[in-house]
């Protein structure tokens, strides 16, 4: 018996979100709060020197409003300098240039532009990984906040291409939202070409059985030659719809040619091959029309005169655009899987898992019951790997279980046991059911009702007048037929409000057990990798297999999130759905507040600390140099250089300190290069 | 010398910076120490008897099975093709030769990789902050010292104030670097297991390539 099943079930209004139960605040959202805090300078000190009580978020918000600040007044004042520069008559002395402090001043703007540079360079790559069908691009889509950005199976033709989204710094009228295409290299291309050349030339071999072959295919029995042949036929087919869409050629015309007489033949192709195209929109929407044909297989784009399917040329595309949850440097990438049977594209995404600082990996929550589903979704080689850079953690990887809303509640309380055996559960099946009958009998009530009513209305309009004409009924049967109608709404309400609770009850249950079999795997492959480094493989096997695992002992060590892409627009839209009464059910918000707040919370910190110490110390600087340079502070700088040749002097031991210490050069050089 | 009121002789200009010398010294002499092979005979020799098993484990159908027969000579051959990299089946199993072979060597390591670079790297940030700060403040103190005690006038006094007051936030600035290069340190050292994956990689290509010329006799051998 699960944990949640076994506390009271609490009203659905008191479970705000399923995040709740990962121990997150549901209640900080960053497009709500990614509003500018006000900056308070208290007794000489900036606000995020100090533990003032603020939450994490709050803390991270009000650094990254510091910065914005920060980089405001470096390039005003780096403008005005400018200005300055301009008027000083020409030429000038050394001795004059001095004066004006201009070797100064240069230095401190070079260094600003190459903060505000750092500052805008930051990156945190967050992957989102899964296959084709798991809901990874509509997480994405949702993630943003922006429906049907990118294009999803639903919509026919998946993304097949990686496709990476950031923060755009050059957002100016007219290219409000960029995009960068990277095209395959001709080498990639004839690569693919070639793979798909042996798969059709192999099938011919297999296929050929009566003819002489050789002795290895010979020997094949019945079962490995079926298996083979499968095999290349899902490599044609992979491959196929991209050569044939592309050159308009049979099967039996590519085992004819090679890649380079191809290519020469189309030179549309060839000239295409190794490109980088930039496309720009002002709006989402209307980028989101002018990258679809290069991410999914549905478009085609005009290319010298012929329409071409481009899609299949394409090895990734950069998206640069200003939505909230990019903010702070995150930069989203939908990566085709690892296991890409398309060479090129499996390349891309390993040359991204290398550098990812976060991982969402998205598989359909109906598949987490699965045995193998962590073993699909990360790899021993992914999970050592991740260990080894310490990212295999609550902030590093996430398994997001998505399509959370696909399941029949009551065909889930019939399939699982202890759910079904819960008295509060079982209690809730039977008001359902009640209430259920209830609105039934009331609807019979009222069509009785209706009946009698007009019944009662023409005998009244055939006796009126006459000697039987008696008070009329009807104003006592349509008052019953109201009392009726309130009481059967009142009941509609009531159900609505008990489906929409026991399915939220059936949710949790699932997400629950889920998410236990998912730590329950998890620990498992802990147990093995513990038992290899300590050297012990002997007992391995036998330790794993007896390993009492309790349901309620499992935690998995990595995040998992319970998500719903579709409940979630069409709350977003306003439509009522069984067991999402808002947006914060469908886990989206939870997962945006994850990535947001948690994930990445400590690198943005860190990063935002390093930039606010040295903003802090050049605006310092310059504070100090400007009150010299005015009329009151010339008389006192001559004694001032002296002071601070002296303090030189002592700098330069410092400086000096352990230089011999390599390992700790970078700090030594760092002191030097920020003057200490 | 003019400045020598400000300096006095053998206090500032000396103590402090010896001070922060041996603490560097110390840390850097801890770092040294730091091994995350400290058994690594040991796990060579695990890993030499692994490979055999792993490298045997490759033409088999499902290489965790020992009794699991061979797979057909068309995936054994689309594999070589592939370099050793990673080859997705339609029965479900997935094939990634080079990683196979890293694998357990990676894992053999992961404990002092883990001890050293999660915990022991981690545990010298904070006393070496607590260093500079330490030695920063008496810095400072001595530095206020000089100017407050008589040694200069009070407009020189105020103008040292203000040069002091304004390099105060240096401190924090190193200790960030401290954690910068703790980091860096470990993103280095991560670096191992992408060369560890290259050059397994570079060795083993030549042999795949030579295999495929030969790839049905083998698999038959």
């Amino acid at each position: 018996m699960t944990q949640d099943f076994d506390r009271p079930l609490p009203s659905i209004e008191s479970h705000p979100t399923n995040a709740d139960a990962q121990g997150n605040d549901p209640t900080i959202e960053p497009s709500q709060d990614h509003g500018t805090p006000t900056l308070r300078v208290r007794n000489g000190d900036f606000g995020w020197n100090s533990d003032r009580g603020e939450t994490d978020a709050e803390r991270l918000l009000v650094k990254e409003a510091a910065v914005t600040a920060a980089v405001d007044v470096a390039e005003r004042l780096s403008s005005k300098m400018e200005v300055a520069f301009a008027q000083i008559p020409q030429p000038i002395s050394p001795a004059e240039a001095n004066a004006y402090g201009i070797e100064d001043m240069k230095k401190w703007m070079g260094e600003a532009a190459r903060l505000r540079e750092k500052h805008r360079d930051f990156t945190l790559l967050v992957g989102v990984a899964g296959n084709t069908g798991s809901g990874k691009t509509s997480l994405l889509n949702a993630l943003l906040g922006l429906k049907d950005f990118l294009p999803t199976s639903q919509h026919q033709a998946s993304t097949a291409v990686a496709c990476q989204i950031s923060w755009n710094h050059e957002a100016y009228p007219g290219q409000m939202v960029r995009a960068e295409i990277e095209f395959q290299t001709r080498e990639e291309f004839e690569r693919e070409l070639e793979e798909y050349q042996d798969a059709l030339s192999l099938r011919c071999q297999l296929l050929n059985k009566d003819e002489e072959v050789d002795e290895a295919t010979a020997e094949m029995t019945e079962a490995e030659r079926r298996e083979a042949l499968a095999e290349q036929e899902a490599l044609i087919k992979t491959h196929g719809s991209k050569f044939s869409q592309l050159f308009s050629l049979d099967e039996e015309d590519f085992l004819l040619t090679n890649g380079e007489a191809m290519l020469s033949a189309f030179p549309a192709i060839e000239n295409l091959l190794g490109l980088n195209r930039r496309l720009t929109d002002d709006t989402a929407d209307g980028m989101s029309r002018k990258i679809k044909p290069y991410l999914d297989s549905s478009g085609y784009v005009d290319v010298e005169g012929q329409k071409l399917a481009i899609w299949s040329l394409i090895k990734m595309v950069h998206v640069f655009m200003q939505v909230d949850i990019l903010r702070g440097g995150i930069s989203l990438v939908d990566l085709p899987g690892l296991g890409d049977s398309v060479e090129s594209r499996a390349g891309v995404a390993r040359r991204f898992y290398d550098s990812l600082d976060v991982q969402i990996a998205v598989s359909p929550i109906v598949r987490a019951a699965d045995e193998e589903t962590t073993t699909s979704l990360v790899s021993r080689h992914q999970e050592i790997s991740m260990r080894m850079a310490g990212k295999f953690n609550r902030n590093g990887f996430c398994i997001v279980l998505s399509k959370m809303d696909d399941m029949d509640p009551e065909a889930f309380a019939r399939g699982c046991r202890e759910f079904r055996a819960d008295e509060e559960v079982q209690a809730a099946q039977e008001e359902i059911k009640t209430l259920r009958r209830d609105i039934q009998q009331l609807t019979k009530e009222m069509a009785r009702l209706k009946r009698k009513i007009e019944k009662a209305s023409k005998n009244e309009k055939v006796r009126k007048g006459t000697a039987k004409e008696k008070p009329s009924q009807i104003p006592e049967l349509c008052e019953q037929q109201l009392q009726c109608d309130t009481h059967k709404s009142q009941k509609e309400v009531e159900l609505a409000y008990k489906e929409g609770q026991f399915a939220f009850w059936c949710f949790r249950a699932r997400n629950a057990l889920s998410t236990q079999r998912i730590g329950d795997d998890l620990l498992k492959r802990y147990q093995r990798l513990s038992k290899v480094t300590r050297g012990n493989h002997e007992e391995e096997d036998d330790a794993v297999a007896s390993h009492p695992v309790q349901f309620d002992e499992v935690t998995p060590d990595v995040s998992v999130m319970p998500v719903s892409s579709r409940a979630f627009w069409s709350v977003e839209r306003g439509e009522k759905v069984v067991g999402f009464p808002n947006v914060m059910y469908t886990g989206v918000p939870a997962l945006r507040h994850w990535l947001v707040f948690e994930a990445t919370a400590a690198s943005r910190e860190h990063h935002l600390d390093g930039i606010l110490h040295t903003y802090q110390r050049l605006l310092l600087g310059i504070q100090q140099w400007s009150r010299e340079r005015t009329s009151e502070g010339l008389g006192a700088a001559s004694r001032k250089q002296e002071i601070e040749d002296r303090l030189n002097e002592v700098h330069e031991k410092y400086r000096k300190v352990s230089s011999r210490h390599s390992l700790l050069l970078p700090l030594l050089l760092s002191c030097k290069v920020i003057g200490f | 010398m003019q400045g020598d009121w400000i300096l006095g002789k053998g206090s500032l200009s000396n103590r402090e910076p010896q001070k922060l010398d041996g603490l560097i010294k110390g840390y850097h002499e801890d770092m040294i120490k730091f091994d995350p092979f400290p058994d690594y005979v040991d796990i060579l020799t695990r890993f030499r008897k692994e490979r055999v098993a792993i490298i045997e484990s490759w033409p088999r159908r499902n290489p965790e099975d020992a009794s699991s027969k061979n797979m057909s000579w068309v995936t054994f051959e689309a594999i070589l093709k592939r370099d050793g990299g990673l080859f997705k089946t339609t029965y479900g199993v997935t094939y990634n030769w080079i990683e196979s072979l890293l694998v357990p060597l990676m894992e053999l390591i992961y404990d002092d990789w883990d001890r050293v670079f999660s915990f022991e790297l981690a545990k010298i940030e904070h006393p070496m902050n607590l260093a500079i700060r330490t030695v920063w403040k008496k810095y400072v103190k001595e530095m206020k010292d000089y100017f407050f005690n008589g040694a200069c006038n009070n407009q020189l006094a105020m103008l040292a104030d203000e040069s002091i007051s304004g390099i105060g936030n240096i401190q924090e600035e190193l200790c960030f670097r401290v954690r910068d290069v703790i980091n860096d340190l470990r993103d280095e050292a991560l670096g191992a297991k992408d060369a560890l994956m290259d050059t397994t990689h570079s060795h083993m290509v030549p042999i795949f390539r030579k295999c495929l010329e030969y790839s049905k006799f083998i698999y038959h051998v």
